[in-house]
Parts: structure tokens; C-alpha cells; sequence
């Protein structure tokens, strides 16, 4: 391999690490809170709401059922006004980051269900106001859980940027693109390949460890 | 201290109305601590939670310390239930806090200084006779030391008024009474109000004041317990009252049970 192509190939790992933890991120944002309101406002939540909670509800579940591939076509015109363009890393922040936020809702959701209820009963017994009890109760004790679903989430952001770099997003992805399917080059494939799951098995361990740490209840 | 007017307590299901509690009234006086007693499904864990509020009586009124909880804003009742202890069968600790930060939740959530807390914990720490497990977390704690916690913690806010849902139903004869004796401890040296609910006579017994049996969601007898043991009325609390005493023939700690537990009439 020349030193350009490895030059290349390096960018390119950079390129999907910023991707996928900054959607990541980007996507805890707003996927953590609307999680949070699920669980609240759920039949026989803390805050029960019906309509707030049916309305949540069918925004994630929308968006969560339209294929990344045409979300990120469909979102173009909004990422020209969000990110001044629609090729590159920054632009593919923005798909990524509206693809993640359900799937992190509906995770986070999920992991808060699994705090055992007499906690959130001792807490309101304490006179916890419902902040309170998210912050205080519901994020510590489900941590463990919630550092489980960000490593799943990272991972599917791993998949979700490599397609973008089908439509132009850069990274790893596009790389993969251009050296496999415009022209067959081995050993760029091989080692695209090899660096993408390298960064999911890297992803996976540390999010084993991160939540073991965090558990305190065995 | 504390005091029911009419309380009842529907649980609409899909199809059927499930009445829990049926025009209950009873009134606690300050200091005192209340037995309810009742068997499985009777309705007592639904009144407890109808003192603070956590199940909201279908009609009725709740008074706790002069104040009327059902009048009151949620912010109003947020505040109010920082007067009103709570301990659980199950303990109901954080697992993700150690023992001392579980006793600062109660401060945390009023926004007491820091300084303050540290002095507190230790306190209760001390009243509990935990300070060597401070830093722990509660999966190492046994039973009896994870309720040790919850006592600490409930009392950490200082309140006026404890209530207790079979606190000491998970717990081994001998842990039973070493919970009942400290709670008998903090009601004679704070004058903390405690209203404890139970299915075992011995508990009543060995700590209360006052019982009040309930059978199917309605009170069925009051009085000064050992007016109550002498002169039972009904059937079912004959048949509490005799299923205490096999106990205490039937097993060797109940023995143990029965004479440090006569020793607080
Ligand atoms: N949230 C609820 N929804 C519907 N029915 C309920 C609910 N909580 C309690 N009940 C019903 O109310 C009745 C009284 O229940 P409660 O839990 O108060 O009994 P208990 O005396 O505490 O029993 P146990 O000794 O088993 O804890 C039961 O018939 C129960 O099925
Ligand atoms: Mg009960």
C-alpha cells in the first residue's frame, strides 16, 4: 500500500469516528429527553399524558421506520440550511443525528422500564419532584442499561455512516464506495473491512466495561 | 398527627371495580404508634399509600399534621410528603449509591448544603449503627442492614411521621425485632408518629399502641392493644391473636421474640 492510500484510509477511519460519536452524541440529545417524556407520560407513568405521550409516540415511531438510506436523501434540502451543505462530514451529522435520536428514545424508554417501580414509590414518598426522579432515580439506576443501548446505538451508527458515504458523507463508507463498487481494489476493501469491524468490536468491549463498572446491583 | 375521615379507595380494572378500602376513618395521635393489621389483599398497603398520597382516595378525606394532603397543589404535596417518612417491605434502596449517599437523597432533594449532609449522615449512621458500611453499596448489605438504611434515610429529612408497609416481613424473627426495637427507639426519643401496617400479631404486640384490624377494605376493630388482646370482638382478630401465640410456641427464636417483645408494654 503507497503512503497516500494509507494516508487515505486513516482520514477516512477519522472521518467515521467523528460520524458516528457525533451523532451519537447529537442523537443522546435529543433521543435522552424524549425517552425520558416516554416514560413519564406512559398509562401509569409519573406525569401520565395521554397526548403527549400518543404524539411522542408516533414521531419516533415515523421516523424510526423510514430506511436511513432515504431519510438522509429526504433530509437533504434541511441539512443545506442546517450545515451550509449537503456533502461531507458535518452534513452527514445531521441525518445521522435525526436517524439515532428515535432509536435512542425508544432505548432509553426500555432501559428506564426496567428500574424496578419501588424506587420511583420511595423516591415520590421522599417528595421527589418528577426532575427529581429522572435525574436522581431513573438515570443512575438505569446506567448500566443506558451505557448497553448508546454501545448498540454506536454500533448501528457505525452501519448508518459507512451507507452515507454512498451519497457523498466521506469516511470509511465512501472509501469503501469508490475502491469496491466504482473500481475493485483487494486490498483497500480488505482493509476497510477490517478497520470498520475494529471500531464496532472496539465500541462493543468498551461499552462492556463502561456498564460493568456502573452496575452495582450483583 | 394523622387522621382518615371516610376514606374509600375504587380501583377501576377494564371491566370490574375492585373496592379497596370501604369508608374508613381513624385518627392517630402524635407520638403513638399504629398497628393495622389485616391478611392478604385486605386493603392495608392501599390505606398506607392513601396517607401520603401515593394512591389518591376515590373519596374521603386525609389530614396530616392539620394539613389536608387532598387540597393541596402537587408542588404543595411534593413538599408535604418530605414531612411523611416511608419504609418499604423490600427496602427500596438505590443500588447505584452507597449506603451514605443513600442516606443524603432525602437532603438532596431539599438542597441542603453539603456541610449539612455529611453532618447529618453521619448522625443517622450512627443511630443505626452503620458508620463502618458508609461507602458500601447495598447488594453487600443483609436484609435487616438494608432497612437500617431505609430508616436512615426516611429520617434523614426529619420527619414528623413514619409510615411502615410490613417493614419487617422480609426479615428473619430475630431481625424483626432488632428493626422493631430501633423503630420503638426513634418513636420514644424523637416522638415520631408511626403508623406500621403488618399481617403478625407479634409485631403489633411487641411495639404498638393501638392496632386497628381491616378485613376486606373496612376497619373492623380498634383500640388500646392490650384492650384489644384481652377482649378481641370478631372472629378474625381472635384468630390473629391465636396465630401469634403458636408462633411463639411453634418456633425457638419466637420465644426470644415474645420475651424481649413483652419487655415494651
Ligand atoms: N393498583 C391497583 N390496581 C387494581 N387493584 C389494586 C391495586 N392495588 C391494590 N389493588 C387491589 O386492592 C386490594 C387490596 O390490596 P392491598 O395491596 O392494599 O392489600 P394488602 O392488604 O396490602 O395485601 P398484602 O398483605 O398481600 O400486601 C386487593 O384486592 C388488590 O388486588
Ligand atoms: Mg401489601
Amino acid at each position: 500500500m503507497t503512503e497516500p492510500m494509507i494516508r487515505m484510509l486513516l482520514r477516512g477511519l477519522g472521518e467515521t469516528m467523528v460520524m458516528t460519536f457525533g451523532s451519537g452524541i447529537f442523537g443522546f440529545v435529543l433521543g435522552l429527553p424524549l425517552g425520558a417524556v416516554l416514560f413519564l407520560t406512559r398509562p401509569e407513568g409519573v406525569l401520565e399524558h395521554k397526548i403527549v405521550y400518543r404524539l411522542v409516540s408516533a414521531v419516533v415511531n415515523v421516523f424510526r421506520s423510514i430506511p436511513f438510506i432515504i431519510l438522509i436523501v429526504w433530509m437533504i434540502p434541511f441539512t443545506r440550511i442546517v450545515a451550509g451543505t449537503s456533502i461531507g462530514v458535518l452534513a452527514a451529522l445531521v441525518p445521522l443525528s435525526v436517524g439515532a435520536a428515535p432509536f435512542v428514545s425508544r432505548m432509553v424508554e426500555n432501559s428506564l422500564l426496567e428500574v424496578p417501580h419501588g424506587l420511583i414509590e420511595a423516591a415520590r414518598a421522599m417528595g421527589a419532584t418528577p426532575l427529581q426522579i429522572v435525574w436522581k432515580v431513573l438515570l443512575p439506576e438505569a446506567l448500566p442499561s443506558l451505557v448497553n443501548g448508546a454501545s448498540i446505538t454506536l454500533i448501528a451508527l457505525v452501519g448508518y455512516s459507512a451507507m452515507g458515504g454512498a451519497v457523498g458523507a466521506g469516511g470509511l463508507g465512501q472509501i469503501g464506495y469508490q475502491y469496491g463498487y466504482v473500481g475493485y481494489d483487494t486490498v483497500v476493501m480488505n482493509t476497510v473491512l477490517v478497520l470498520l469491524v475494529g471500531l464496532v468490536f472496539l465500541i462493543q468491549w468498551l461499552g462492556h466495561m463502561i456498564s460493568r463498572k456502573t452496575d452495582h446491583r450483583k | 398527627m394523622i387522621e382518615l375521615k371516610n376514606v374509600s379507595k375504587k380501583f377501576y380494572k377494564k371491566r370490574a371495580v375492585v373496592s379497596a378500602l370501604s369508608d374508613i376513618s381513624l385518627r392517630v395521635a402524635e407520638g403513638e404508634i399504629f398497628g393495622v393489621i389485616g391478611s392478604s389483599g385486605a386493603g392495608k398497603s392501599t390505606l398506607i399509600r392513601c396517607i401520603n398520597l401515593l394512591e389518591r382516595p376515590t373519596a374521603g378525606q386525609v389530614i396530616v399534621d392539620g394539613k389536608d394532603l387532598g387540597g393541596l397543589t402537587p408542588q404543595q404535596l411534593t413538599l408535604a410528603r418530605r414531612d411523611i417518612g416511608m419504609i418499604f417491605q423490600h427496602f427500596n434502596l438505590l443500588s447505584s449509591r452507597t449506603v451514605a449517599q443513600n442516606i443524603a437523597f432525602p437532603l438532596e432533594l431539599s438542597h441542603t448544603p453539603k456541610k449539612d449532609i455529611d453532618r447529618r449522615v453521619k448522625e443517622l449512621l450512627t443511630l443505626v449503627g452503620l458508620e463502618s458500611k458508609a461507602q458500601d453499596h447495598p447488594v453487600s448489605l443483609s436484609g435487616g442492614q438494608k432497612q437500617r438504611v431505609a430508616i436512615a434515610r426516611t429520617l434523614a429529612s426529619h420527619p414528623r411521621v413514619l409510615l411502615c408497609d410490613e417493614a419487617t416481613s422480609a426479615l428473619d424473627p430475630e431481625t424483626t425485632l432488632s428493626i422493631l426495637s430501633l423503630l420503638k427507639d426513634i418513636n420514644h426519643r424523637m416522638g415520631i408518629t408511626i403508623l406500621l401496617i403488618t399481617h403478625e400479631m407479634n409485631v403489633v404486640r411487641a411495639i404498638c399502641d393501638k392496632v386497628a384490624v381491616i378485613s376486606e377494605g373496612r376497619l373492623i376493630e380498634e383500640g388500646e392493644v392490650n384492650e384489644v388482646f384481652a377482649r378481641p370482638r370478631t372472629e378474625l382478630t381472635r384468630r390473629f391473636i391465636s396465630s401469634a401465640q403458636h408462633f411463639v410456641l411453634a418456633s425457638g427464636d419466637g420465644l426470644v421474640l415474645n420475651k424481649e417483645g413483652g419487655g415494651y408494654d
